[in-house]
């Protein structure tokens, strides 16, 4: 390997990207949602909010009682953002008379009855009852401790050996985070950290390096004193340490904590080495750019269909074999802080692979990497 | 015999640049190149020439490494091909047929970039494009270049490193006369200062005009191997083509004393409104040898 060939291609590879406009503004774009991603949107309520769940309850009522002012009083922290008190003659409503809520809203409605007694309708987006379960949660412990509370102050009187019997003892909750576990900013950071990882990699290798190969570039490049070794060399500097430091720099700027994680680094480093032999191979195998181009998407889309399959009909042991299996899986758990035991078999997992692909697209290369 | 069987074998010298020994390529059962034997001198401009699929491409194929012969050698400046093949990059240039740059960068750029691969100095790129005058067009994109821009350039590219051994592959395609002559001129310097220069085009006006020898392949075989002088006095026709006053048309061949008392005859008489002789044509000549067409 001479270092002045390698700088050469180096550069040329550099000037090459300088020029890609396209290119330029997709990383752009990547950082600013990185950016986005970690400036905003980092409290608890919009993590739950962007499983589906209701971002707003109304309790609606149409007397005032009581019954309402309890449920003011004791409403949890994490829910006081996200409840609302009204009467329901002051909601607006359609033309048959609903009230009608806003997207990812939801309503609990105290109906009172001629007979005393009150209906409880609970309205909730779509069909996914669940999406309303911590409000209704909320409100019928509360309305057990509060109709509870009557009977016993009615029996104070009457029975009061009875009222202590009939009261609902003090119930207190704790919770707990599990780490890494419904947070989807770590999932969002990491689909971004792989995409990336796969933009400079897994298309843009491809993509230029057949773009060379289309033009007869990469045979004049072969025809000069660079040997097959050392424009394969320069590809394999240039492209890794591209990918690396996008990557890097997504992960970072969501999380800066991540750079100072060994695992992280090994994580990136064996995704890196992955993607380039799957980059290589498609490289190889492609005569002309939009062939890489067309080969590249159909990679991801396979690959992608082939894990939503797997997932759906719960076939076991065909996900392993796929990087991109492992390789969300262990930037997941760095990310989000829930790293297990388990990662590493990821990591070793992502490396054998890592290997296959290098070695596959070596080959490829050798055999039919200069000329279209 | 027909023209697909002349046998040629040159003989070899002892300043041969460039040497192809029973050279065979085959494309599985199709034998593109069959047999072919050439030596190249040093300081020669030698012009390869034959119809399409006559196995000049498969030929330069070889000689830049690209295709491995079936049988054969082939042997560059004394060093075996297939063996020394790193070693060999370095002494020869290669101007395709089809440009090849990098088109969103300047011209300048593009010979920086391979400067920096043959480790020339920075000189060396302006006065390459100096030699092709494409100094004043040096720092526009190779996107915005004419299609002659474009192959000077190539030829430029071709010349950085100061190859001994320059193949070059229809080099004035798509080159208006200037810059055409401006081609010539440099493969004459070049040829001048001991370069080798292999030449395979289909304008056979600059084969006549350039060329020191010709081989002439058809069908994978060497039909011919002379120079464009010798081959003029091997196929030039010595017959007079006559328009008489009555109408008639008549060829006479000098070579032939009857026909040359006939020609007198009609001349002192007057009878002659028109009188053409047939000159050597190159291309007539090629055609012959090829098969492609028969006299």
């Amino acid at each position: 390997m001479r270092w002045y060939i390698i700088r050469t291609l180096l550069h040329k590879e550099f000037l090459r990207h300088l020029a890609n406009r396209g290119g330029i503004a997709l990383v752009l774009l990547l950082v600013v949602a990185a950016l986005l991603l970690s400036a905003f949107g980092g409290g608890e309520s919009q993590a739950v909010s962007a499983v589906g769940g209701v971002k707003r309850c109304y309790i609606e009522y149409w007397q005032d009682d009581p019954w309402i002012d309890h449920l003011q009083a004791h409403l949890p922290p994490e829910l006081e953002d996200r409840v609302r008190f009204r009467m329901g003659q002051s909601a607006r409503t359609d033309g048959q008379g609903s009230i009608v809520y806003e997207q990812n809203a939801g309503g609990i409605q105290l109906r009172p009855q001629r007979d005393g007694g009150y209906q409880v309708w609970i309205w909730h987006p779509g069909k996914d009852t669940s999406s309303i379960a911590p409000f209704e949660a909320w409100f019928w412990q509360e309305t057990h401790k509060y109709w509870q509370g009557r009977a016993a102050e009615a029996l104070a009187d009457v029975a009061p050996a009875m009222r202590r019997q009939v009261q609902t003892p003090d119930l207190t909750t704790r919770r707990f985070e599990i780490a890494g576990g419904l947070d989807p900013r770590s999932g969002i950071a990491t689909a971004l950290v792989i995409f990336g990882l796969f933009f400079v990699c897994v298309y843009l290798l491809p993509s230029l390096t057949c773009e060379e190969r289309e033009r007869g570039v990469l045979l004049a490049q072969a025809l000069s004193p660079a040997t097959a070794s050392e424009i394969l060399g320069a590809k394999f500097l240039f492209y890794p340490v591209l990918g690396l430091a996008l990557a890097v720099l997504l992960a970072g700027t969501y999380n800066p904590g991540v750079l100072l994680r060994p695992f992280f680094w090994l994580a990136m480093l064996v995704a890196v080495w992955g993607s380039m032999g799957v980059g290589l191979t498609i490289a190889s195998l492609a005569r002309t750019q939009r062939a890489a181009s067309m080969g590249a998407m159909c990679y991801m889309f396979a690959i992608a269909l082939l894990l939503f399959i797997c997932q759906q009909v719960n076939i076991k042991g065909l996900p392993y074999l796929a990087l991109e299996y492992h390789c969300p899986r262990m930037i997941h758990a760095v990310l989000g802080d829930a790293l297990r035991w388990y990662h590493w078999g990821n990591l070793a997992a992502t490396a054998v692979l890592a290997g296959l692909w290098t070695a596959v697209a070596t080959y490829l290369f050798r055999q039919r990497g200069w000329q279209s | 015999m027909s023209s697909l069987q002349v046998a040629v074998r040159p003989s070899v010298r002892q300043d041969s640049v460039l040497r192809l020994d029973e050279l065979v390529v085959r494309y599985g059962s199709f034998v593109a190149v069959d047999g072919l034997t050439l030596e190249l001198r040093r300081g020669e401009l030698f012009g390869l020439l034959g119809p399409n699929g006559a196995g000049k491409t498969s030929t330069i194929r070889v000689l830049i490494g690209q295709r491995q012969p079936s049988s054969g050698t082939v042997t560059v400046a004394g060093l075996d091909l297939q063996h020394n093949w790193d070693e060999i990059k370095s002494h020869f240039g290669y101007i395709p047929d089809r440009e090849n740059h990098f088109e969103e960068f300047t011209g300048r750029r593009n010979l920086q970039i391979f400067a920096g691969l043959y480790h020339v100095p920075e000189e060396r790129v302006q006065e390459c494009l100096d030699l092709v005058e494409l100094s004043e067009a040096a720092e526009l994109p190779v996107r915005a270049y004419s299609l002659g821009m474009r192959r000077k350039l190539l030829l430029a590219r071709g010349l950085l490193h100061r190859p001994q051994l320059l193949y070059l592959d229809e080099p004035t395609a798509n080159l208006d006369i200037h810059s055409a002559e401006v081609v010539h001129r440099i493969l004459r310097d070049l040829t001048a200062r001991g370069v080798t220069v292999l030449l395979t085009t289909h304008n056979m006006q600059e084969v006549e005009q350039l060329c020191e020898r010709v081989a002439i392949l058809c069908r994978g075989r060497l039909v011919a191997l002379d120079s464009p002088m010798a081959l003029r006095q091997q196929h030039a026709e010595r017959k007079v083509d006559v328009v008489l006053r009555d109408g008639a048309r008549l060829v006479f061949d000098l070579d032939n004393p009857e026909d040359a008392i006939q020609l007198s005859h009609h001349l002192l008489a007057g009878q002659i409104i028109s009188m053409k002789t047939r000159e050597f044509n190159f291309h007539e000549t090629f055609l012959k040898l090829t098969g492609m067409k028969y006299s």
